[in-house]
């Protein structure tokens, strides 16, 4: 068999990219090993544990379930991508403010997942938070404090909406 | 190693498909862990989610359409979901999986333990495969035992009919080590109608206890048009432990799975309180 090589445009943080990938490489290969984004974590590697979440147009999904060529002509946004001129994201620090990082390897994961909801919901309880975070898994189990942080940046997020 | 194919157009991929190992790439959520773990090396893999017209869901008179490849997110959001469907969808892996994961993947994937299969068994939906040409069948057809159906080379799901039943309630429970991520030892699902305090009509169907998703007509049968009670609720449970014949494995044993498939039904109870 011949393996093709396929050449995939999209955007990431913001950015228009182009690069060639084989069809078998997934989508945290091409985030990590190609981009050099090592921000994104591989747990598991099998979709159980949420390290690897990264959102493509808007979606949380684990990048090690994804094929990197489905991504042609889509948008990635991994946790590189949350900072603005310099300036942390209030998730980011929300995190930082509750104590939310223990080890650290879960972390991108949760913040990007905890972007799809709290992106797409003026308002949050702390039960959604911990629905929508069911895919995720803190093994130092520090997940109060995770929760803490989410609520603390759903605040911020409401405050600077109501400023504009 | 393998190429990756994502044309749009259905008649392409079928042509594709019906070339030696190939396989139908949809979510890839189950797909995925089965290649990198070795147990499937497909040559040739069809990426079928930017065919559009696999995708949506659909109201016509009497029925709900939802194309194969809608994922399950899409489906939890849709205010036309039939509401039996959209509790089980929402037990379905984790929200990052049911944003990758589709209804056409959960169905031919034909697992024993398929969270949207109980509610479709009870629906008596139909599957429409397309191939050379199109065919409907009823779903308890198109699935053959765990992990087989009917689907040929060069055949795939493309769409799943579901009649709309109006004035029904439903009810149901899966059992599992956890909330979230779970594959589960056991599930049920119950649609019913009252009238006071009567069962007019009750369908009732298990997961993870048989080779395939099952309904057992004979505790339908014994349940309709009665009142419920604690007595018929432990003649129907026996009947159930009877029914079900399930297996041993790293989640359950298969005693365990039996007698909390027949404990399930007793969740009946809340419908007389």
């Amino acid at each position: 068999m011949v393996i093709k090589l396929k050449v995939i445009s999209f955007t990431i943080n913001g950015e228009k990219r182009q690069v060639t990938m084989r069809g078998d490489e997934r989508l945290i290969d091409l985030i990590r090993d190609e981009l050099k984004l090592t921000g994104t974590k591989e747990g598991c590697g099998q979709g159980e544990c949420g390290a690897c979440t990264v959102l493509v147009d808007g979606k949380a999904v684990p990048s090690c379930l994804m094929l990197a060529v489905k991504v042609d002509g889509k948008e990635i946004l991994t946790i590189e991508g949350l900072k603005r001129n310099g300036i942390l994201h209030p998730l980011q620090k929300a995190f930082i403010e509750a104590g939310a990082v223990q080890c650290g390897f879960c972390t991108p994961g949760m913040i990007m997942s905890l972007m799809e909801l709290l992106s797409n919901q003026d308002e949050v309880t702390p039960e959604e938070i911990r629905a929508h975070l069911s895919g995720n898994i803190c093994r130092c189990t520090g997940y109060s404090k995770i929760i803490d942080a989410a609520m603390l940046a759903h605040k911020m997020l409401k405050e600077m909406r109501n400023h504009v | 190693m393998f190429n990756v194919v994502a044309p749009e157009n259905l008649q392409i991929a079928i042509d594709i498909l019906s070339g030696e190992n190939t396989k139908v790439i949809a979510g890839g959520t189950d797909l995925m862990v089965r290649v990198r773990q070795g147990m499937f090396k497909p040559d040739v893999l069809v990426d079928i989610t930017r065919i559009r017209s696999l995708r949506g869901i659909k109201k016509t008179d009497d029925h709900i359409e939802i194309g194969a490849t809608t994922t399950h997110s899409d489906i939890l959001k849709n205010p036309d979901t039939p509401p039996l469907l959209k509790e089980a969808v929402s037990k379905i892996g984790s929200p990052q999986i049911r944003n990758l994961g589709t209804i056409g993947g959960n169905i031919v994937n034909a697992s024993p333990a398929g969270d949207t299969l109980v509610p479709l068994y009870l629906y008596e939906a139909t599957v429409e495969i397309t191939g050379k040409g199109t065919k409907e069948l009823p779903i308890e057809e198109f699935i053959k035992g765990p992990g087989k159906t009917v689907l040929k080379q060069g055949e795939i799901l493309s769409n799943i009919r579901i009649p709309i039943l109006k004035g029904y309630k439903h009810i149901f429970h899966k059992v599992g080590e956890r909330d979230a991520m779970a594959i589960s030892v056991a599930s049920m699902g119950i649609l019913y109608k009252t009238d006071g305090d009567i069962l007019q009509d009750i369908r009732v169907a298990f997961g993870s206890v048989y080779p395939t998703v099952i309904r057992i007509k004979e505790v339908e049968e014994l349940l309709r048009n009665q009142r419920i009670s604690k007595d018929i609720l432990i003649e129907a449970s026996k009947i159930i432990e009877k029914n079900v014949k399930p297996i041993s494995d790293v989640r359950a044993t298969a005693m365990y799975r039996k007698k909390v498939a027949g404990r399930l039904i007793f969740r009946l109870l809340e419908i007389s309180r």
